[in-house]
């Protein structure tokens, strides 16, 4: 209560006694807020343009399997794990085919991925689950249930020919007429490999990419392999531009966040030297300096949210909106919190430590 | 007097180093992103411009398919044989290209225009003029070449280009600057090839390169150009666009295609709609942080230094001259990142910000201006304080 009080005191007694520099200090702040946000919001939508474009596209090497020899290709993917620690480059996703024919009646994607690659209508993908894991588990294609008849297929029975997989998820938006297994049990069920994809976790030079083509046709020579595609370099730098623009601007906007809270400190040090002179103690000066900034920089941050949430038609209709998660908009309040935090613990430390108070001067808080 | 106030100076803005430093990277983040921004602008505005402002608008641009190359055994003369034939097209602009260097210049590209394509299309000048019917009667070739070479070689210098062409024999060709680019770094180039080609495609980035007229050159020397495979129909003005375009696609629809120059400017601009208005938010997001950071960062500045002047005037320094030293230190921190802006937009080409930008010089100047307009407004507020304040009082209070 004490505590509250105190605060509340503070911040009324800045109103009033600075009220013109409260306001332009608090705008500033609700401005910096919102344009962070903004900011957040584009850099996230460039992020996901640019892994539409550069992503995977430019990173995934196809081989056809259709001629080769089984055995030959079991070998180089038994291979393939230490060849890629050994160039320590890591997968980011493999995946090995095998066609629907009358025999199977869908496709089979042995499936190993580091990343959510599709969303699931109920159940995880299995990014989520143990990937070397020797229960039959599925994830078919939401074309191969029928919602009509069941309204969740969680922990049914999936058989291809006479083996029988456990359905841990439903998948949208996939190829049609497709299920998805561990990579794991692919090879152990021994399905036929029709073609392989492969995506290390990077692009790979020219010399990893000529070396790469090399040890696929040392074990597989008779095969075909499709390289990522050669990438715009000048549309790739227009990203990175882009990129380079939005984090000059954040560190812009924390910079402004360390500028007004060092002027709001500088106005409010005697105050709080005033305190320790009226006899309150170190904890409670320190709880009183840190979570008064902490109101400020809340509140001003709500606010800004608020003007950006105001915005969002606008935004909608010049197509510059994205969506931001609460995950998007607690990490920038955590970090514009943590800066604050910082900041306003040194002084307040100083505040805490300082003895002499009869010569205390101004300009030593900041 | 002087070099004491100059120490004076030197020394405050050392002490400082911090706030400074800080504001200096303020401005500079603004400056830097603010000339990207509407450099962006620019870039988007310039071609749409570019070719607006020529006969372009009212062209046709054929490409070549592959196939329809193969059909024609892969024969440039059989090419242009084939597409004389149809009729009510005005003019051919055909282009090539070869590899040329001069001192100080290695990798030049020059762009050869034919006499069709010259009048249709011009770019903007910095210096200099188009070529006139006198330069191309004339012994030795006209050249107009870009920005970048022009720092070195000036208009009316007669240069001699060792020129490299599809033979790879190189050969030497006397040339005369009657022109410079402006810096927008942009050529029209007749290679690209497809249906519905965004417009872009027709134009090329490159600091290093040249214009001539295609007729003298090949005249005066054995020099064997690479052909672009588009060409540019022109159609007479009495003929109807739409009308004749329907009819020259079916015409040329086995050996390629055929796309009207505004219909691709159309394009370009819808795509580039969503991205402009998003430039436009960040001038905006700028400006706004632009304006609470170095605004009040400069306050703060101003405040910090009070003290010290007052010091100064307690020690027998007139008012004015501690206003002179406040306003240079205020001064250095506006100059210093403004140099390192325009050096980091201006120098490093291995950036590719020639690809996302165009950098004019107007603009930086604009940018600027907006940055002093925002120090002078915020500076103007404690500053009138100072100078009301008696400096006894602002020493009592320290």
């Amino acid at each position: 209560m004490k505590l509250l009080y105190g605060i509340i005191s503070n911040v009324h007694g800045f109103i009033q006694n600075e009220f013109r520099i409260f306001i332009i200090m608090f705008i500033a702040l609700i401005a910096t807020s919102f344009s962070s946000l903004l900011l957040f919001s584009f850099s996230i939508e460039t992020r996901i343009e640019y892994e539409k474009e550069f992503g995977f596209n430019v990173r995934t090497y196809a081989i056809n399997c259709e001629n080769t020899d089984s055995k030959k290709t079991q070998k180089m993917l038994g291979n393939l794990d230490n060849y890629f620690s050994q160039k320590k480059i890591r997968i980011s996703e493999l995946s090995l085919r095998s066609v629907a024919s009358e025999k199977l009646k869908c496709n089979i994607i042995g499936y190993y991925s580091n990343k959510d690659l599709f969303y699931c209508r109920e159940g995880k993908s299995y990014k989520n689950l143990d990937i070397n894991t020797s229960d039959r588990i599925i994830i078919p294609c939401e074309e191969l249930v029928d919602y009509t008849k069941k309204t969740s297929y969680l922990n049914d029975i999936f058989k291809i020919q006479d083996l029988e997989y456990k359905i841990v998820g439903v998948a949208m938006n996939c190829p049609k007429n497709t299920v998805y297994i561990p990579y794991k049990i692919f090879i152990n069920d021994g399905y036929d490999i029709s073609s392989i994809s492969i995506i290390p976790d990077k692009k790979l030079s020219t010399k990893e990419d000529k070396s790469f083509m090399d040890y696929i046709k040392s074990y597989i020579p008779d095969t075909e392999i499709l390289g990522p595609p050669l990438t715009d370099q000048k549309e790739e730098s227009r990203f990175f531009a882009k990129f380079i623009q939005y984090i000059c601007l954040l560190i812009f906007a924390l910079i402004n966040v360390i500028q007004l809270f060092n002027y709001w400190l500088y106005k409010n040090g005697p105050r709080f030297i005033i305190s320790k002179l009226c006899g309150a103690s170190n904890g409670f000066l320190y709880r009183m300096i840190v979570l008064e900034s902490l109101l400020y920089s809340s509140a001003s941050f709500i606010l800004g949210y608020l003007i950006y949430l105001l915005l969002v038609p606008f935004l909608k209709r010049v197509n510059a909106y994205v969506s931001l998660s609460y995950f998007n908009i607690s990490t920038a309040y955590f970090i514009m919190t943590i800066v604050v935090y910082i900041l306003v613990h040194r002084t307040a430390i100083k505040i805490i430590r300082k003895t002499d108070l009869q010569n205390f001067r101004w300009g030593e808080l900041v | 007097m002087i070099i004491k106030i100059l120490y004076i100076i030197c020394k405050r803005f050392i002490e400082n180093k911090t706030v400074n430093l800080v504001l200096m990277l303020q401005i500079f983040i603004a400056l830097f992103t603010l000339n990207l921004t509407i450099g962006s602008i620019h870039k988007i505005m310039y071609i749409s411009n570019v070719t607006e402002s020529s006969k372009l608008n009212k062209a046709l641009y054929f490409s070549v398919s592959p196939w329809g190359y193969a059909a024609l055994g892969n024969d440039a003369a059989k090419l242009d044989r084939r597409l004389q034939q149809i009729d009510n097209v005005a003019s051919v602009g055909k282009a090539a290209y070869a590899n040329c260097s001069l001192p100080g210049y290695t990798d030049i590209r020059l762009r050869l225009y034919n006499k069709d394509l010259l009048e249709a299309f011009k770019l903007p000048l910095s210096m200099g003029r188009w070529f006139t019917d006198e330069d191309l009667k004339s012994d030795i070739t006209p050249v107009i070449v870009s920005n970048k070479i022009s720092k070195k070689y000036r208009i009316g210098r007669i240069i001699e280009l060792k020129v490299t062409g599809s033979t790879n024999k190189a050969c030497k060709i006397k040339a005369k600057i009657v022109g410079v680019f402006d810096n927008s770094n942009y050529t029209l180039r007749l290679g690209a090839g497809g249906d519905n080609l965004p417009l872009p495609n027709l134009f090329e980035t490159n600091e290093n390169f040249m214009i001539m007229p295609e007729g003298i050159t090949t005249k005066q020397s054995d020099l064997k150009p690479w052909d672009d495979l588009g060409r540019i129909f022109l159609l007479s003005d009495n003929n109807d666009l739409d009308k004749e375009y329907n009819k020259i696609r079916e015409k040329v629809k086995d050996i390629g295609y055929v796309s009207k120059i505004e219909d691709m400017k159309k394009q370009y601009q819808s795509s580039t709609r969503e991205d402009t208005l998003r430039q436009f938010i960040l001038c905006f997001i700028i400006l706004v942080l632009a304006i609470s950071g170095i605004g009040g960062n400069n306050a703060l500045l101003q405040i910090f230094k009070e003290k010290e002047h007052a010091i100064f005037y307690a020690c027998g320094m007139s008012w004015g001259t501690s206003s002179v030293i406040m306003m240079v230190n205020t001064l250095l921190n506006l100059v210093i990142p403004s140099i390192v802006t325009y050096l980091c937009l201006t120098l490093p080409t291995g950036w590719h910000l020639l690809d996302i930008m165009i950098f004019d010089f107007n603009n930086f100047l604009i940018s600027t201006g907006v940055i002093i307009f925002i120090f002078i407004v915020t500076s103007i507020d404690p500053l009138i304080a100072l100078f009301k304040t008696n400096p006894i009082t602002i020493i009592r209070r320290w």
